[in-house]
């Protein structure tokens, strides 16, 4: 191809000459057939490079467009940083929250459950003191009846004191025959009182058929009525002769369980 | 700078030496030339820009020559380093056919069709690039296009013996 306009034809399909040469290479073209067979040969070519080049345009695109966390490359360090700042973070919320309980706790008048506490007993629990047995010989008491003795018709009597128990929490009382009767004080035994004093006592004169001795005299006692410890007193047989005469010496001074 | 000049540089780069790996690396090498220039440039302007892409072709030229010297090494040396060829998606057959035959201009002539055709820059510019006239350019375009034209042809001739 000899045509002069051959070196413009690719500048004219791009557009790339001035205006007035784009009109003097257009008039040519229509004018020229080797020219128009050159440009479509170079048409076939040109166009789709030019598309295929400018599809470039997203060549890097894909690659620039990675998020920033996948595109940056950390120090190591820079996770143990962020691990403690967390682990850190955690620990100063807990803290806040448990705070902010605790002042609410205070607004609605509660005691903040800071450690363990012992609830107070409401009724104070006070020891006495170990009442201390005594040695003592126990004093008359005012319920002591020395009234019965005279029913009796005994002159003189002896009170048996009762025996001290060591350990003991009770304090020591005389009891009289009266009360012995009254509280069927003589366990496990089927006689009664009568019976018991006249064995106890069989050189007493018991004027047993007359007085309030009376009604006990059959009267049997009852194991409900068992008393732990027996204490009575011994009345003092009087004759005639002998004014003043124990029933018992070992009841003028001793004791008998 | 950087933002102005990356990927347009990053796209030629690539486009001439057919390897995005490659054309990283040069075009990396380009921005460190870039900044050893005395006085610093601190402003994108013409004159950078033809410099950049001059820096970046000679840059290219010089491997692609180093890989023709020791084509059965590179090779190698690209399997094993895992160096990442061009993708080619989006093209129908005739574009891939066309750029195909790209390895077929000089360096000089896959300068100027790039700079025009992939960069969208004008005679001047191209011309400031390369060192020579605008008048050459569009000489040097034409006769481009016109051996890609011949290459499609041969190509699709022995395409077309082949199914016969």
């Amino acid at each position: 191809m000899s045509c002069s306009f051959e070196e413009k034809l690719t500048s004219w399909l791009l557009g790339d000459l001035s205006p007035q040469e784009q009109d003097e290479v257009t008039c040519h073209i229509f004018t020229c057939a080797e020219c128009r067979k050159e440009c479509d040969e170079l048409r076939k070519v040109l166009f789709p490079l030019r598309s295929a080049l400018y599809k470039d345009q997203g060549l890097f695109k894909v690659r620039m467009d990675v998020p920033w966390w996948q595109r940056i490359h950390p120090p190591a360090w820079l996770g143990r940083v962020a691990l403690l700042l967390l682990s850190v973070s955690i620990v100063l919320t807990v803290m806040s929250l448990y705070h902010q309980e605790l002042t609410q706790r205070s607004h609605r008048g509660e005691e903040p459950v800071t450690h363990l506490t012992f609830r107070k007993p409401e009724v104070p629990v006070t020891l006495e003191p170990l009442v201390v047995p005594t040695t003592k010989a126990p004093e008359l008491l005012a319920d002591l009846d020395l009234g019965i003795c005279d029913e009796l018709g005994l002159e003189k009597y002896v009170l048996v004191p009762p025996p001290v128990i060591p350990g003991a929490h009770w304090t020591p009382r005389f009891m009289t025959l009266n009360q012995l009767a009254m509280l069927n004080l003589l366990p496990g035994s089927k006689e009664s009182v009568h019976e018991r004093l006249m064995r106890e006592l069989p050189e007493a004169q018991w004027n047993l058929n007359e007085g309030p001795v009376r009604k006990f005299k059959k009267r049997r006692l009852s194991p409900a009525y068992q008393p732990e410890i027996i204490f009575y007193a011994a009345p003092v047989y009087t004759s005639p002769t002998n004014r003043v005469q124990s029933s018992s010496p070992e009841y003028n001074s001793g004791s008998r369980q | 700078m950087i933002a102005a000049f990356q990927m347009p540089l990053l796209r030629y780069a690539a486009r001439l030496m057919n390897n995005v790996t490659l054309a990283q690396d040069v075009v990396q090498n380009a921005w460190i030339k870039l900044s050893k220039r005395v006085p610093p440039v601190e402003e994108p302007s013409d004159e950078v820009r033809s410099w950049l892409y001059t820096v970046v072709h000679n840059e290219a030229v010089d491997l692609i020559r180093a890989e023709e010297r020791q084509r059965k090494l590179h090779e190698a040396f690209s399997t094993e380093q895992g160096t990442e060829a061009l993708p080619e998606t989006g093209l129908d057959e005739r574009e891939a056919l066309v750029l195909s035959c790209l390895s077929v201009l000089s360096p000089l002539q896959q300068q100027v069709v790039l700079l025009r055709l992939q960069q969208g820059l004008n005679y001047e510019a191209i011309a400031q690039i390369i060192g020579e006239k605008p008048g050459y350019v569009g000489n040097l375009l034409h006769h481009a296009v016109k051996l890609l034209g011949e290459e499609v042809k041969r190509k699709e001739g022995g395409e077309h013996e082949l199914l016969i």
